[in-house]
């Protein structure tokens, strides 16, 4: 059941699976070998590009061009070139490693709106140890300096794992040095097990789920563990947090909550469309198809809502941040039961409920 | 006898790029303008067709004109818009006229 009105307002064209570096906690990273074992091509710059014209002819405002990293694609400027000039509100998301004169100067001429660029560390031992890339933090430092020269909007962002975490300070100090003391580094939420074929192990390198929760939540262990000692008196008048439900109405479209579909699709390095780019299942196929009937088919791709027995009567349903993706890629199921994300609520729950705020 | 003022064509700036988003009729900065307006201006009807007209290049009379054939308005009315309408779009450097 659709209780919402459809629009396609945001795409994201994933233009490559491929990417120059070798991150392990990359969820969609796809190499030439494990491409042809999945028997899948890239699109064509051609094809992209009649796509970009198809979206645009349907209403699409935003757009989103990501990898892998597209800047890897010897057609990148191409394609660039291309859609820039159809009227979308661009986001272009880059490690910023292997930015040339030539991809600057396509940037120049038409810049993204918004430039997303991804830092993995805070120097050049890191990038090696975590993406096998010897010189990666002094390549990310001049590809910043070089998309910095834009006018678009910047944003730093981060996915840490056991072999950055340490680098976290340095690295959030970077983004407030060179771009203001009023910004940060944004964190990715997630680091879920791989999808649609990706070739790193992100489950084997991620942090435990307490120290990832400690790290989306800065500061609350700390306040716990001076509420304990009684550095910090308890106070008995701490605002209740609001519980974000991660329970659903049972049959309902799945996505109903996030409106993953309803306002928004991404479609994947192959060709094939998804509600959401963190999905392994469920598509339709715009390039064989056409945008319009990809588009009014996908709800048709996913299962009506169903909240899990097990999560009817959790105790940390009202902070758990599971959803069908993420349910999806750790468990292989829809409604499986992620086990990691469970310890992160359980966890999280345990510091609010000390503070007295659940 | 025409004055310089009236024979002066007005272009819409290739920099901003008129789509139609749900039924909205918006201009999209796609060039160095990017970060002002968050990059999209909302455009209403009477200012969307003066954008259409300018974007092949049109005088403040072909203008008012434009308005006269698609709204009920006086030739007054619509002079004064048009004008009005130029004169904001010339301020942020969205139109350039020759």
């Amino acid at each position: 059941m659709m209780n919402k009105k459809r629009f396609p307002m945001n795409g994201t064209f994933e233009l490559t699976g491929r990417c120059n570096l070798g991150c392990k906690m990359c969820l969609v990273r796809v190499d030439c070998e494990r491409m042809k074992e999945l028997n899948l091509r890239e699109r064509t710059a051609e094809e992209w590009i009649d796509m970009a014209e198809q979206i645009r002819d349907a209403g699409t405002l935003g757009l989103l061009l990501t990898g892998g990293e597209a800047m890897l694609r010897p057609d990148f400027c191409e394609i660039y070139d291309a859609i820039a000039q159809m009227g979308f509100v661009l986001t272009l998301y880059t490690n910023a490693t292997i930015v040339t004169e030539r991809v600057m100067q396509t940037l120049r001429k038409r810049p993204p709106h918004k430039i997303g660029v991804t830092m993995y560390g805070a120097s050049n031992e890191t990038y090696q140890r975590l993406c096998g890339c010897a010189d990666g933090y002094d390549r990310f430092v001049d590809g910043v300096e070089q998309l910095s020269s834009l006018p678009s909007l910047f944003e730093t962002r981060t996915t840490i794992v056991q072999d950055n975490a340490d680098d976290l300070p340095a690295m959030q100090r970077f983004t407030k040095e060179r771009f203001g003391a009023d910004k940060r580094l944004t964190i990715s939420r997630f680091v879920a097990e791989k999808i649609r074929g990706g070739v790193a192990c992100p489950k084997q390198c991620r942090l435990t789920p307490e120290r990832n929760v400690d790290l989306i939540y800065p500061g609350l262990s700390e306040l716990v563990q001076k509420m304990k000692s009684g550095e910090i008196p308890r106070k008995t008048d701490v605002e209740r947090l609001k519980m974000r439900h991660a329970l659903v109405p049972d049959g309902h479209y799945l996505f109903e909550h996030c409106n993953a579909g309803i306002d928004s699709y991404a479609i994947s390095w192959s060709g094939r469309m998804y509600a959401c780019e963190l999905l392994n299942d469920g598509c339709t196929q715009p390039f064989e198809t056409g945008f319009q009937d990809a588009w009014e088919h996908l709800p048709e791709q996913y299962p009506l809502s169903r909240t899990p027995e097990q999560c009817r009567t959790c105790t940390y349903a009202g902070v758990c941040e599971s959803c069908p993706a993420n349910r999806l890629a750790e468990t292989g199921d829809w409604f499986g039961i992620p086990e990691y994300t469970c310890c992160e609520a359980k966890y999280l729950y345990q510091l609010l409920s000390e503070i007295g705020a659940v | 006898m025409f004055t310089n003022q009236e024979k002066k064509r007005y272009f819409a700036s290739s920099d901003y790029i008129l789509r139609e988003i749900a039924g909205e009729q918006v201009l999209i900065a796609v060039g160095q303008e990017i970060a002002d307006f968050c990059g999209i201006v909302n455009l209403n009807r009477s200012a969307a067709v003066l954008w259409k007209a300018m974007q092949s290049g049109a005088t403040l009379s072909e203008l008012t004109a434009q308005l006269l054939e698609q709204f009920e308005v006086s030739e007054e009315q619509a002079a004064e818009d048009a004008a009005r309408t130029i004169e904001m779009l010339a301020q942020r450097g969205m139109i350039h006229d020759e």
